[in-house]
């Protein structure tokens, strides 16, 4: 999913998608050059996305959703693919959104990234929610409680709620 | 609405091969088209009668007897009017030509004048005037001689040899028909596109490749629509406060946008560079760019409605235009195909385009007589609309 228009540049792509929630123009221009500056790509802004490299694009993405301000952010599996600095940066992103107050419903296969993030998790498999709650919670629910022996990390409690069976 | 036609705009100008091909391309085509379309030659794969306006003024018992040999040939149906009326469906482009047979016809036949007929015709329609002239002229000029070959040596047998037997006289007259017939002629008049100079290939050329690149060039618009929404653009639209309808209806504000620019531009090239002649009805012209535009915006759109993926609707698009655009005259002009072909060519939108471009240059009508092809566009421009509108909500505008 590119989910932003690769032949317009980065900047015109924030003026267009801030543009959709009716923020007034000087105050969409200055957010627009402010959110550049959090994803780190003011010098890249006049770029078309195409030029973009992955980690770059999904960089891009996420500034382009913080425009107006979202009291809740979704990020689908924001670091498929993405180099260990573009990732990194994308964690440092988000980890100050959600310190600022954002709420952030993050989808993921990276364990280590939910366990990393989220105050609360839901374990989906299928398309239903098998167990949800704290990582505490989750443990418990597993009946995976010891949290200094092997296997005890969110990956061993999600292999041990959905089976190791391969999915199509 | 208007910040998504704009940036639709912004894309399409950021596309290179976008523009190229909407208005290089054209360019090009049209003028080659138009060096080719100058020397078309006859066909003569017509299977159907042609129909041919006879007014007859004179109403006498030889124009009567000419009449109904006409009739009695299988390549023509005669269709009786009077001579204003033929004259006003031959310029409108209803029927091919009317024969006018004018008061004192019998007469002059009687003392061997030149006969009063008139054939006034369409020179556009090349292949139906062919067929007249194979059958109509021998049919009249064999009618014609023998009255007044008969009529007059009769006359002067009587005078000179008053004495002389029947069988004797039937056999001179007979050698005396046989050696004398052909020296009768028809006037033929060709009274469309006398009033303008544009030449008949130039306005195929240019209108016929106009809507050949127009319905390209929408085709793409539509498939833009496929194209975001496998990028997950149309998603991210829909999150956001715009509705699903907006979306789609600023898809079709920008394919019209786009079809009229298009159009503008390919008559402003052909004014400026070929000379094509503007001295027609501009509310027509206008009016004619509009319906067209629309017409060929909403079936591009209609095409990228009934495709399940992009590709899909690309190859299905160019399957279906340019079937389209041979059929309706786009690819060949309409007067040269065979009547079948003819009739097949109601169902294509480039056929009522090319033929509303004719009737503005090449026949030069008023507006009001190009309104009915203006309506029919329209109303193929709101079906194909309503069409879109439902499968785009049923397939793509929802999350």
């Amino acid at each position: 999913m590119k989910s932003c228009y690769e032949e317009l540049s980065a900047y015109e792509n924030l003026i267009f998608w801030g543009g959709l929630y009716n923020i007034p123009k000087p105050e969409l221009r200055a957010k627009a050059i402010e959110t550049l500056g959090i994803v780190d790509l003011v010098n890249r802004k006049d770029d078309r996305i195409k030029t973009f490299s992955g980690g770059m694009k999904r960089r891009i993405n996420i500034a382009c959703s913080l425009l107006h301000n979202p009291r809740i952010l979704v990020l689908d599996e924001p670091t498929v693919g993405v180099d260990p600095q573009n990732r990194n940066h994308i964690f440092e992103v988000i980890e100050r959104l959600n310190s600022e107050g954002m709420t952030i419903i993050y989808t993921t296969h990276y364990m280590e990234e939910a366990e990393r993030f989220c105050d609360r998790i839901a374990i989906i498999d299928t398309g239903q929610i098998v167990a949800q709650g704290t990582l505490k919670e989750l443990r418990h629910i597993s009946g995976i409680e010891d949290p200094d022996s092997r296997g005890t990390n969110l990956e061993s409690i999600y292999l041990k709620l959905t089976g190791k069976e391969l999915r199509d | 609405m208007f910040k998504l036609f704009k940036k639709d705009l912004t894309l399409f100008l950021h596309d290179r091969r976008s523009v190229i091909l909407s208005f290089f391309l054209p360019v090009i085509l049209i003028t080659l088209f138009a060096f080719a379309y100058g020397s078309i030659g006859s066909y003569n794969g017509r299977s159907e009668p042609v129909e041919l306006l006879v007014a007859d003024l004179d109403l006498t018992g030889s124009s009567k007897e000419i009449v109904n040999k006409i009739d009695s040939l299988e390549d023509i149906v005669v269709v009786v009017s009077d001579s204003v009326r033929s004259r006003e469906l031959v310029i409108k482009g209803e029927y091919v030509s009317a024969l006018i047979i004018y008061k004192g016809f019998q007469d002059s036949l009687k003392y061997g004048n030149s006969i009063p007929v008139e054939l006034i015709y369409d020179r556009s329609r090349e292949m139906e005037i062919g067929i007249l002239q194979q059958n109509l002229i021998s049919t009249i000029m064999s009618s014609t001689g023998k009255i007044i070959v008969n009529s007059s040596i009769e006359r002067y047998m009587q005078d000179q040899f008053p004495d002389i037997d029947k069988n004797t006289r039937d056999a001179i007259l007979k050698t005396a028909i046989r050696k004398d017939n052909n020296s009768l002629a028809v006037k033929w008049t060709s009274i469309v596109g006398e009033r303008n100079d544009t030449k008949l290939g130039l306005i195929q050329a240019v209108a016929g490749t106009a809507i050949l690149m127009l319905l390209f060039s929408v085709a793409g618009v539509g498939t833009s629509i496929l194209e975001e929404k496998e990028n997950g653009t149309i998603k991210r639209l829909l999150y956001s406060p715009l509705k699903g309808s907006t979306i789609l209806y600023s898809k079709m504000l920008f394919a019209f946008f786009i079809s009229v620019l298009q159009l503008t531009a390919m008559f402003l090239f052909a004014w400026l560079v070929l000379n094509m002649d503007m001295n027609v009805s501009m509310s027509g012209l206008i009016l004619m760019i509009i319906s067209t535009s629309f017409a060929v915006s909403s079936l591009g759109i209609f095409l990228a409605a009934i495709a399940k993926t992009r590709h899909q609707a690309q190859n299905l698009s160019t399957i279906i235009i340019l079937v389209m655009s041979a059929i309706g005259g786009s690819m060949i002009p309409m007067f040269i195909m065979p009547a079948i072909l003819q009739k097949i060519a109601l169902v294509s939108v480039n056929y009522w385009g090319i033929q509303g471009f004719y009737d503005l240059f090449w026949r030069v009508l008023p507006l009001e007589e190009i309104l009915p092809k203006i309506l029919i566009l329209m109303g193929i421009g709101v079906v194909m609309t309503i069409l879109s509108i439902r499968l785009f909500r049923k397939r793509i505008m929802k999350l």
